[in-house]
């Protein structure tokens, strides 16, 4: 029946685009240079976002708190903030202050000495309680991405495997976290943002519908850049050469694609098991014995393979100035710096944080380093 | 409801189907509906179609034509084509005719001469074919223009002879009008024809070279085959065959018109293609040609005699012969997928949440590092040790994928030899009293090495299923084994559905594919005690020699089954819900049983096993390795006693060095460890228990 209704589907709509899972070929051939990550200073506890100061010194939450790290590599740790919610997106302003997103409150400004010195909670009359990331645009503005109307950001698989209408907010304010406005709406967990070096696009990464968008500031003139991704884009970073950085939080799979269609089967592997034991992409590569194997992540001679579908896995791609993945770094199925949330350029350096394996970590950088 | 859905699932008929799609007669499906089809259609149509006279004429008018059709399979089954066939027979028709009755030569020479006439045209075909390596189209249709032409020369000339013409002997008359048992001698003829050529070809070594030649010629050529003479022998016999259908057409007819002949060989090759024989070579029957052929010649003639113009009747003909040619191309060849997509039919398991495993949880079953430390036996130079087993000289034998027993050697196992191959994947072990080495072979039965090597079958087939569709007396799958105290074999065959490389398939359906067998080596007879067990495993025989233990995989359950004493010959459940999939049990020295986890129970995977359609969906819709699969990337060991109570566990946490146990065997105080994927085999030293136990003594000295 179903094969009646897919002929019947390519004759009527013979051009209906297929949002398959593209394979990874060309830029995005898989490597293992993401393994070869230095790591920086000891664990954090899951991580999200990094964010550097104007003073050198290296801004990452972690928990409900935000890390201030200085040093050559950023090993010197003190609590610089604890707020009334997890931490997500982390931004710094050139005048000092520290804008954070704080789940179920929304957008906080920090002064230099940790205190709070404005909010945004709400757009419109709408609270902003699933804030995700933040970035400061040149001209003063800055951007903030609301990921879903239901959920909070820690419940983002739930956000995923609910597969509601995407309710996502692309929301500007001024510096002073004034004069609100939602620039676009109906984004499906807009984890990236990143504002031009011009300052007259905004590129929104969508997580669950795998793609990056570019917006104007006044919300018109939307262009999608790249429609389908292998994975699930996270942050964006922007530097100022016209290149961009992405974070990919994991790699879609056949399976989790086929059980975001079996809609009962979600609803109920949802309301009955504990949602770490749940079919979908996970952050840490860490085996739990309970979770749901795969045919090819049979171990094979007590080998793990590589090339295995991945529950978890790490990507991070730099991207040139149309927006064009140029090179990949990954840790593949059987690697150790998966569940990648944010990748940024820190002058010459690039680092990233591995949310699921709770470290700091800088890239290998240049040609060298390729044929790993 | 629920009931009924479960009902369905358990007995669906798509269990049916699946099974009928997999039978080799089913490939000529569509041709044999035709056939049935035109017929009925005409006999509904046409007044009086079904009187015995009726059928007879119909069939004394079929059966050279079927001949003919016969001659065109050989040369396509041989990867050929024979275009001359038509003409041969027409020539073939005027000898016999020309000799038997003008010459008056005897009846048998004439026959004889005539069908050397046919191999003749067939070695002149074949010779250039084989030997001169012309096209076939070419080369026969140079021949069939020749022949025609020395035809038309020959009724020519010879026309006022066979226009007076005596009649012949009663002999020749029997061959041209007689019956034997109601049925036309030609038709009779060619009733013998068909099953002995089909007999050729699929049982004696030319005939079957003749399908091997057409199927891969390089294939044959590297099996020793003489390709060139097979390929002209298939063109001698396809001329010999196509003269044999002169000589009857000659009996009936008495005469030798202009048109006999006449596009006999695009009728021909249209019934040989109409029946699914493939025009690439090796694939098809005879049983299909001559299916062909009957499919158009009912049509032509009962067209005729409905009265439709001829023209009208060629073209319904060729509309007729597309449409069923295009369905047969598309089913042979798709023939395949269509079975894929329905043979894997998944039933409904109902599972309850199992006793915990998290550490501290206070089961049985919590996890601890027990064999965190386990010592590495063969690392590395073994390759899927699924079962262990050690003799009374502390040797260690286990299995490997590439079909051999492996021996390592006492006391410190480094010196690894080979102890027998014998092929298939050997999966369980057992000894036997007098030491032979007996081992279940996936895909091949149950085989035994003696302790001098020599390697012996013990059993390859089993009592059949007499209402199943599917031949299950083969094993398939023998998994594990073993002995009892009076010397039978009881083994178990995981599935009788899916071969051993397709466990995960067995895994969806969750049915009972599997069973329980019995061998006895004192009378040979091997029968099935048990069927229908959802893939049974961990065969073994209870310390008193009472019971066998037996485990489905699927299901998480212990059972017994009673050989002895006064439950014998039944079955029951000692252990239900386990926390994970059960594979090989095994006794232990404090006289209870070792059982392995091959896998561990996954929340989603019980969810999965409770909606059929689900699983059915995921086998269709995305590729195998992204399957959802038990969790067999964690083991762990249990020990139960004969009350079905557990009362330990050993884990291995992250199943860093024994993923997937398979198997655990206890000797002299150390519990060795193997796994059907795993590089090594596992030894821990078992504190509390007796130094000095062995299996052997256990089975075999018992006071």
């Amino acid at each position: 029946m179903s094969l009646l209704g897919d002929i019947i589907d390519r004759v009527l709509f013979p051009n209906r685009e297929i949002h398959g899972i593209p394979v990874l070929d060309g830029a995005f051939s898989p490597n293992q240079r993401l393994d070869q990550a230095r790591r920086l200073g000891g664990e954090i506890e899951r991580p999200d976002d990094i964010a550097p100061g104007p003073d050198g010194a290296l801004y990452v939450s972690t928990g409900n708190r935000i890390l201030r790290c200085t040093g050559d590599d950023f090993d010197a740790r003190e609590v610089f903030a604890t707020l009334d919610g997890p931490v997500g997106g982390l931004a710094c302003l050139p005048d000092g202050r520290l804008l954070a997103c704080v789940s179920g409150r929304g957008l906080i400004a920090l002064s230099p000495s940790g205190e709070i010195v404005g909010k945004l909670e709400s757009v419109g009359g709408g609270t902003i309680a699933c804030p995700l990331s933040v970035t400061a645009a040149p001209d003063g503005a800055v951007y903030l991405t609301d990921g879903s109307r239901t959920n909070a950001p820690e419940l983002w698989l739930t956000d995923l495997m609910q597969n509601r209408a995407p309710s996502g907010r692309l929301i500007a304010c001024n510096s002073a976290l004034g004069g609100a406005k939602v620039v676009a709406d109906r984004l499906a967990w807009p984890l990236g943002v990143a504002v031009s070096a011009d300052g007259r696009e905004i590129w929104v990464a969508e997580s669950w519908t795998h793609r990056l968008t570019a917006f104007a500031p006044d919300g018109g003139g939307k262009r999608i850049i790249v429609k389908n991704y292998t994975g699930y884009p996270g942050r964006l970073d922007r530097s100022a050469s016209g290149e961009a950085w992405m974070a990919f939080l994991a790699l879609r799979t056949q399976l989790t694609e086929f059980v975001l269609r079996e809609r009962a089967f979600c609803e109920e592997m949802m309301r009955t098991v504990p949602s770490e034991l749940w079919i979908g992409p996970a952050l840490d590569g860490r085996l739990n014995p309970r979770e749901p194997t795969q045919i090819g992540r049979i171990k094979k001679l007590g080998i793990q393979k590589p090339w295995a579908p991945p529950r978890s896995y790490g990507l991070v791609a730099r991207l040139d100035a149309d927006g064009e993945a140029a090179e990949t770094w990954h840790s593949r199925v059987d690697g150790r710096v998966h569940g990648v949330t944010t990748i940024r350029r820190i002058g010459s350096r690039v680092l990233a944080v591995s949310k699921g394996r709770d470290c700091l970590v800088e890239l290998p950088l240049g040609r060298g380093a390729q044929e790993g | 409801m629920k009931s009924l859905q479960r009902f369905w699932h358990r007995n669906s008929p798509q269990l049916f189907l699946g099974e009928l799609l997999e039978k080799r007669w089913m490939e000529p499906i569509i041709p044999f509906t035709l056939t049935i089809a035109v017929f009925l259609f005409f006999a509904l149509a046409i007044p009086n179609y079904l009187r015995p006279s009726s059928l007879q004429e119909l069939m004394r008018n079929f059966a050279e034509q079927g001949m003919v059709a016969v001659a065109m399979a050989f040369s396509i089954l041989s990867g050929g084509l024979d275009l001359s066939v038509g003409a041969v027979f027409a020539m073939a028709n005027f000898l016999a005719i020309y000799l038997y009755l003008i010459l008056g030569l005897p009846l048998p020479v004439t026959i004889v001469l005539v069908i050397l006439f046919g191999a003749a045209m067939g070695a002149i075909n074949g010779g250039l074919i084989a030997y001169g390596k012309t096209r076939p189209f070419l080369t026969t249709l140079v021949v069939l223009i020749i022949v025609r032409a020395a035809y038309n020369k020959v009724t020519v000339a010879y026309t006022n002879e066979l226009a007076s013409i005596d009649l012949g002997s009663g002999v020749w008359d029997f061959m041209g009008t007689g019956r034997i048992l109601g049925v036309p001698v030609n038709m009779a003829a060619l009733i013998v024809l068909a099953v002995s050529t089909h007999f050729f070809l699929t049982r004696v070594k030319p005939g079957v070279h003749i399908m091997a030649v057409g199927s891969s010629r390089k294939a044959a050529r590297h099996a020793g085959v003489n390709v060139k003479r097979v390929l002209f022998s298939a063109y001698v016999i396809s001329g010999s065959i196509a003269a044999l259908a002169g000589v009857f057409y000659a009996a009936r007819q008495n005469s030798s018109g202009t048109d006999t002949g006449v596009g006999w060989e695009i009728n021909a090759l249209a019934a040989v293609v109409l029946g699914g024989i493939s025009l690439a070579g090796g694939r098809g029957t005879i049983a299909r040609a001559v299916m062909g052929a009957a499919i158009i010649f009912m049509l032509i003639s009962g067209m005729v005699r409905l009265g439709i113009s001829g023209n009208l009747t060629t073209a319904v003909i060729g509309i007729i012969l597309l449409v069923a040619v295009g369905f047969n191309v598309k089913w042979v060849k798709n023939k395949g997928k269509v079975l894929q997509k329905v043979y894997v039919t998944p039933s409904w398991v109902d599972f309850e949440p199992p006793p915990s495993v998290e550490r501290g949880s206070g089961t049985p079953f919590a996890e601890n590092d027990r064999l965190k430390d386990a010592e590495a036996i063969a690392l590395n130079k073994i390759e899927g040790p699924e079962d262990i087993i050690l003799d009374r000289k502390d040797n260690l034998y286990t299995v490997n994928r590439n079909g051999s027993i492996i021996r390592f050697l006492a006391p410190d196992y480094e010196v690894r030899e080979e102890f027998a191959r014998i092929g298939g994947r050997p999966l369980g072990l057992a000894f036997d009293r007098d030491q032979n080495l007996l081992v279940c072979i996936a895909g091949m039965g149950v085989y035994g090495v003696k302790p001098d090597r020599t390697v012996f079958k013990v059993t390859d087939r089993t009592t059949r299923t007499r209402t199943r569709l599917k031949d299950d007396s083969r094993l398939y799958l023998a998994d594990d084994l073993d002995v009892a105290p009076d010397g039978k074999i009881y083994f178990s065959e995981a599935s009788t559905r899916y071969e051993l490389a397709d466990w995960a398939l067995d895994g969806f359906e969750g049915r009972g594919n599997g069973r329980l067998i019995c061998h006895d080596p004192a009378t040979g007879v091997t029968r099935t005690v048990l069927k229908n067990l959802a893939f049974p495993n961990g065969i073994c025989l209870s310390h008193d020699g009472q019971s066998v233990l037996w485990a489905s995989t699927w299901l998480c359950q212990i059972n017994r089954y009673w050989i002895a004493g006064p439950k014998a010959g039944t079955s029951e459940l000692l252990i239900d819900n386990l926390p994970g999939y059960c594979d090989n049990i095994n006794r232990a020295s404090d006289g209870k049983y070792w059982l392995a986890f091959v896998g561990l129970r996954t929340p989603v995977y019980d969810l999965a096993m409770r909606n059929p359609s689900f699983r059915t969906r995921m086998v269709k819709q995305i590729p195998p390795d992204e399957w959802l699969c038990p969790g067999i990337n964690f083991g762990c060991v249990v020990k139960f006693d004969d009350n079905g109570v557990v009362t330990e566990s050993l884990w291995d946490p992250g199943g860093l060095s024994h993923p997937t146990i398979t198997s655990i065997r206890e000797h002299k105080g150390y519990l060795y460890i193997g796994g059907l994927e795993n590089n090594r085999i596992g030894r821990i030293r078992l504190a509390d228990a007796d130094p000095t136990w062995e299996a052997h003594k256990s089975y075999w000295e018992r006071a």
